[in-house]
């Protein structure tokens, strides 16, 4: 791990993997129905599923354009649910490629890998 | 003259030598005498004789009446036997060949004279007829009209036609032996009867024209009837020569209409044009150019010249004129343009254009020149309509200025007395001089009250208060009027009370300050004249619609009543009551006046109920307000994120996003805001889904189904970029467009902008911020009535209507027409409601009157409206908008262009609808 990874990480760290606020202000707008909040956490796995197989496929043939693309919605889609960290990282892998950062963007497309473990662990467990 | 030649065939020498004798002494010439057939014939054709004198007997096997048919059959020759016999047999034999006559042997040389004379006459006379009806043939042939032959009795006698007509009627079969009136239609064949009359009556050619339909078609003819004439002067018959001039006729149609098109393009241009043919001194001028002029008298319009011009220009501006033509003239010049004053019967001045061509001939003499006139009074006019709308608002202007500066000239040394008064009682002060100041304390007081109320006063009637509604709680505004008038009641010994009903809304929409202006004035006055008992302020609702309510708010006190006499006077200016136990009224009198004009301004009304017997007086006032759309409380602390729930932005939404789980989430922040949600998941599908409900929707209200649209920037398929591009062209309204991006370069410097969009929400979407960029960018709208929802338009869009909208005006008419009213007073009536628009509208902007300018533009835009005139209706519709939405001076910017739309309309209408009926049917 390089150092510039290991500051990436400690960054990330002090993101939170899930923030309660969001999923708590969505509760609040569903008002009384809670199968709504859990309808949207459940089309978050797979739509986040295919954006990660593009990263995967992005990272093997070191296509920064579908990275890019992918690792934007991801973020978007992230952000949705208060997944912020992801969103973080998604986000940071989209401007090191618009910055022509590739070696960066690969980088941080690792960590995004395991972030989105993480994350999907989490979610199941609520 | 050439001498006659005369062939003699006769065997017998001695009589053809006689013969020949003789026709010499006559005076004709014989060429060759003939013995037998044989030879006559041949001579015959060598000689080509006027005559042949023909031996019955002759030599040989033929005898004279075979030679004479062998002749004549190829030679017109005149004949005359020469016979011994008499017998039937030979006369008759002979008679067949048609000879010009015969002589019996013997004959005597004066009988042979005179039968060769009457021979050789007779012949040419025939050849002449025969020559003159060849002519006639090949004549009538090589024409292609039809010619008739009419006998006395209208019959037809004769018929040709060069080529086939394609009428029936004109075949020959029908018209040779029919009569007139079989032959011709009714109208037709009456008029050409006529025409038979004309001729036998005057004995000279009469024409006629006349058209015949048939087959879809119309056939136009024109006919000349001339007499023929017998020998003895009588009249045999008529010859009618008929032509079909129908392709004529629509030339001449399709010229005329080509003019009329002409003539009306200038008219509604306005443009006058006069052609003026020097050698012929011939003048010709169209309608325009005599009704810019005012003329209307045939003599002057038939007789036109430049004297009657000069006549009508301004004094001023005829040297100017004559100096210009007489330069134009001396230089030979080809163009000139001129402008001028002309004045029309009435004495109005107005300004018109010339421009002029002219040509002149080789010696440098003008041979035409044509010029053209165009009022452009209005043109002059706009200029002074945009001047005299400056002009009412500098005034507004320095009014308000005036007062701004009075205002603030007069407080100022009455606070630095307060103020230096209240230094001065911090001081130490004896007795004597505690007293002073506190008497001069209560004088100060009472000095700037008075003044407050002088300088409301005068704000009010010179139209310079305005009324500013905002958002406020009317319970906190009540309970900070306890906390100020209680201290004042409890030293009178009285209780002060306020009642607020739970169905008063939490916040209402209207002006605060001036409603506790109001209540200020009316609890203090109660509180002065109550000497025991309570003061109570009361709301309610007296009644409600939607969003918006009628306040009743009622202050009543327990004091001794006011007298119905006197309740009259209460509202008027100055008026003051003493009551019973004489205490002297502190105020300028004017308090209770301007509660009233304040009132009024709101759009409210203010009365009082006082029973002497029962005593107390209850003052009240109504008020409509809006009921707030935050109805949240603002406490002191401002609260983050947790709001209550915000209720109806009751909106309809278009979300265009592509990824499901965000098309989820924000739905439900939508939702719970309170709108409707309509999910599109690429541009393309926002662009289909758009498509379909402006086709929906339009047939209702010609308005869009979305409120808003909110579209994300990147999208598979159509990005948001494209989409909006796409839906900008292809729907004249859209609702504002926020596009929602992560990159936040985007939203910076406006970049969103200069894209097209209306505003920017930058991903993760947060509820505050969507909520309050959907409520900035639907906001006005909330104001408009449901109609007007979504109309975007501008002033581009005013060009793009038609001036007169016809179906509309079309509709009007029939309408009229089935309900036997005249068109001509409706339009009438319509146009003085309009006349006085413009002054009005002026004092209204001189007096910052928004309400009464309010109510100029509304009545504009509903008589426009009804009337079809489009682009009027649209700059009223704009003006309205404008004032609605506070934004004053646009709105009086437009007052010019609604004026000037105003007259485009007018003198359309009239070109266009108010020409007599009968050109209007062609």
């Amino acid at each position: 791990m390089n150092y510039q990874t290991e500051q990436f990480l400690k960054k990330y760290d002090a993101v939170k993997l899930l923030d309660e606020e969001t999923l708590n202000m969505l509760n609040e707008y569903a008002s009384g129905s809670p199968e709504i909040v859990q309808d949207i956490l459940d089309s978050f796995e797979p739509e986040a599923v295919k954006l990660m197989d593009e990263i995967r496929i992005a990272r093997e043939n070191e296509d920064a354009q579908l990275l890019k693309t992918a690792a934007h919605s991801l973020a978007g889609i992230s952000g949705s649910i208060g997944a912020t960290r992801l969103r973080q990282v998604a986000s940071d892998t989209e401007n090191a490629i618009k910055a022509e950062n590739i070696k960066e963007a690969l980088d941080l497309s690792e960590i995004l890998i395991k972030t989105y473990d993480e994350l999907i662990a989490l979610l199941k467990k609520m | 003259m050439l001498k006659k030649n005369v062939l003699i065939v006769e065997d017998d020498a001695i009589i053809a030598n006689f013969i020949q004798l003789k026709l010499e002494e006559m005076g004709y010439h014989v060429p060759s005498k003939a013995r037998n057939a044989k030879q006559a014939i041949e001579m015959a054709e060598q000689f080509q004789p006027d005559l042949i004198l023909m031996d019955v007997m002759l030599e040989g096997e033929m005898d004279g009446i075979q030679a004479v048919e062998e002749i004549t059959k190829t030679l017109d020759i005149p004949v005359i036997y020469l016979t011994a016999s008499s017998d039937e047999n030979t006369i008759g034999r002979l008679m067949k060949t048609e000879p010009h006559g015969f002589l019996i042997k013997p004959f005597d040389d004066r009988i042979l004279s005179s039968a060769v004379h009457i021979a050789v006459y007779r012949h040419k006379t025939k050849k002449e007829l025969f020559d003159t009806k060849e002519m006639l043939r090949t004549t009538i042939e090589s024409i292609d009209d039809m010619v008739f032959s009419i006998d006395n009795k209208g019959m037809f006698t004769h018929y040709h036609s060069g080529n086939k007509h394609q009428l029936n009627r004109f075949q020959s079969e029908n018209v040779v032996g029919k009569s007139i009136v079989e032959v011709f239609p009714a109208e037709v064949a009456e008029k050409i009867q006529e025409s038979f009359q004309w001729v036998k009556d005057f004995k000279e050619p009469h024409s006629v024209e006349f058209k015949i339909e048939e087959k879809d078609n119309i056939w136009w003819f024109r006919t000349k009837l001339t007499l023929r004439k017998d020998l003895n002067g009588n009249v045999p018959g008529i010859t009618m020569v008929m032509s079909d001039i129908t392709q004529n006729k629509n030339m001449h149609q399709e010229l005329r209409v080509s003019q009329d098109k002409l003539n009306e393009a200038q008219n509604i241009a306005g443009l006058g044009s006069c052609d003026i043919f020097y050698r012929e001194n011939k003048v010709v001028c169209n309608d325009m150019y005599f009704k810019l002029l005012d003329i209307d008298d045939k003599i002057r319009m038939n007789n036109f010249t430049e004297e009657n011009l000069l006549e009508i220009i301004h004094p001023e501006d005829r040297s100017r004129y004559k100096m210009l033509k007489k330069r134009v003239m001396e230089e030979e010049m080809n163009e000139f343009s001129i402008n001028f004053r002309v004045l029309d019967r009435k004495a109005n001045v107005r300004y018109v254009h010339m421009a002029g061509q002219i040509r002149y001939d080789k010696n440098g003499e003008p041979e035409r020149m044509t010029n053209t006139l165009q009022d452009v009074t209005w043109q002059k006019n706009s200029e002074k309509l945009r001047q005299d709308v400056e002009l009412a608002r500098k005034t507004a202007e320095m009014k308000q200025r005036f007062f701004a500066r009075l205002s603030h000239e007069i407080r100022n040394p009455v606070n630095g007395i307060t103020g230096l008064l209240q230094l001065l009682e911090r001081t130490r002060l004896d007795e004597e001089q505690k007293s002073y100041t506190q008497a001069l304390q209560v004088a100060s007081d009472t000095l700037l009250n008075l003044l407050n109320d002088v300088l409301d006063y005068s704000k009010i009637e010179s139209g310079m208060m305005k009324i500013k509604p905002c958002d406020f709680s009317v319970r906190k505004s009540l309970k900070n009027l306890q906390t100020y008038f209680t201290p004042i009641a409890l030293e009178k010994n009285l209780e002060f009370r306020y009642k607020v009903p739970d169905d008063i809304p939490q916040n209402i929409v209207a002006d605060e300050s001036k409603i506790l202006q109001v209540l200020n004035n009316l609890i203090s006055n109660a509180l002065k004249f109550t000497r025991r008992g309570f003061v109570e302020v009361r709301l309610s609702t007296q009644s409600r619609v939607n969003e918006e309510l009628n306040l009743l708010v009622e202050v009543e006190d327990s004091g001794s009543g006011i007298k119905s006499e006197d309740q009259k006077e209460l509202f008027k200016d100055f008026s003051q009551l003493e009551n019973e136990t004489s205490i002297k009224v502190k105020g300028s009198g004017l308090g209770l006046s301007i509660c009233r004009q304040l009132v009024t301004l709101m759009g409210g009304e203010i009365g009082v109920r006082s029973d002497e017997s029962k005593k107390g007086t209850t003052f009240w006032f109504t008020l409509p307000v809006l009921i707030a759309a935050d109805q949240t409380h603002n406490d002191e602390k401002t609260t983050e994120g947790k709001e209550t729930e915000r209720k109806n932005l009751n909106c309809s939404v278009l979300l265009v996003e592509d990824m499901i789980v965000n098309q989820k989430v924000i739905k439900l922040i939508l939702e719970a805001m309170g709108c409707n949600v309509a999910v599109a998941s690429n541009g393309q599908q926002a662009v289909e889904m758009f498509r379909e409900t402006a086709i929906n929707a339009f047939n209702i209200f010609g308005r869009i189904h979305y409120d808003i649209i909110l579209m994300d920037q990147m999208m598979p398929v159509l990005d948001g970029l494209t989409a909006l591009q796409i839906l900008k062209k292809e729907h004249e309204k859209l609702p504002p467009v926020i596009v929602l991006t992560a990159d936040e370069s985007f939203a910076q410097n406006n970049k969103y902008l200069e894209s097209g969009f209306d505003d920017c929400i930058i991903k993760p979407v947060k509820t505050d911020d969507l909520y309050q960029k959907i409520k900035n960018l639907t906001g006005q709208i909330q104001t408009l009535t449901n109609e007007e929802k979504l109309e975007v338009f501008s002033l581009e869009s005013v060009e793009e209507k038609p001036v007169i909208n016809n179906t509309t005006l079309d509709l009007i008419i029939k309408n009229a027409r089935q309900n036997n009213f005249d068109i001509g007073l409706l339009f009438e009536s319509f146009f003085e409601d309009m006349e006085g628009i413009y002054q009005q509208s002026l004092t209204a902007i001189e007096m910052n009157d928004h309400n009464a300018l309010r109510l100029i533009v509304m009545t504009v835009k509903g008589l426009s409206g009804n009337m079809g005139a489009s682009q009027l209706h649209l700059v009223a519709k704009l003006m309205d908008r404008y004032i609605r939405n506070d934004q004053f001076e646009e709105a009086t910017a437009l007052l010019p262009l609604l004026t000037e739309k105003y007259s485009v309309f007018k003198s359309t209408l009239e070109t266009q609808y108010l020409k007599a009926p009968a050109e209007t049917e062609r």
